[in-house]
């Protein structure tokens, strides 16, 4: 995703059109081969590493806000491929740089959003703010009580 | 016969049993909720505008934000 920023931000910035059309065909490339994949197999991961680990799926709040903050990310994403499709066969007809250039403010854009996205979820992760949902809740009680009750 | 009392801790243990009420949902949650509550009525109000999500959504956007990386750039 910083790549891709990188290369999104390398096309606003730069005066030559070709420059431009590579950088917009490199990170249409990116997001086909890299970006799209990696986000499913993190996904996965996240998902099946809750359903083992004691910190569950739906039990605590930062895995629920985590997974209801990534999954549409993923979605979207995934949608995003097409579009970003259309650019590249949009850049490669187009001869001016500044025509170039606004049609690079969507990735910027885009990938400027996913990077917050990114930061969120990672913060959860390593802070795991407390709180326990009513599942969670209720998990934990049943298994005070059976405690309780031995 | 001898009064022993009350069973020791009697009303403690029978408390223990009881489940406990539910704390309130964190505050954090209930921020970011509603800040996700207001992206997607800014989303849906835009949708309902006509404003199509394309490449195109951004073009009033465009320039402004290219010129201001472009300004940020030269200073640098």
């Amino acid at each position: 995703m910083v790549a891709f920023l990188a290369l999104a931000l390398a096309v606003v910035l730069t005066d030559d059109a070709e420059v431009m059309r590579a950088g917009l065909s490199a990170m249409n490339a990116l997001t086909v081969y890299a970006l799209v994949p990696m986000a499913l197999f993190a996904l996965v991961m996240a998902i099946s590493q809750s359903l083992v680990s004691p910190w569950g799926l739906f039990r605590h709040w930062w895995v629920v806000v985590k997974l209801l903050v990534t999954l549409p990310a993923v979605l979207v994403l995934l949608q995003y491929t097409s579009t970003m499709a259309s650019i590249t066969k949009m850049a490669a007809g187009e001869p001016s740089a500044a025509a170039l250039r606004s049609l690079a403010m969507s990735p910027v854009l885009h990938a400027g959003v996913a990077l917050l996205v990114l930061l969120l979820a990672t913060t959860l992760s390593v802070y795991k703010p407390r709180g326990l949902t009513p599942y969670g809740w209720r998990k934990e009680e049943e298994r005070r009580l059976a405690r309780q009750r031995r | 016969m001898v009064d022993r009392g009350p069973a020791p801790h009697s009303s403690e243990t029978t408390n223990q049993l009881q489940p406990r009420p539910r704390p309130p949902t964190p505050r954090w949650v209930v921020v970011l909720g509603l800040i996700a509550v207001a992206l997607l009525v800014l989303f849906v109000v835009s949708r309902l505008a006509g404003m199509e999500h394309g490449p195109g959504l951004h073009s009033s956007l465009r320039d402004a934000a290219s010129g201001a990386l472009l300004a940020v750039a030269a200073v640098v």
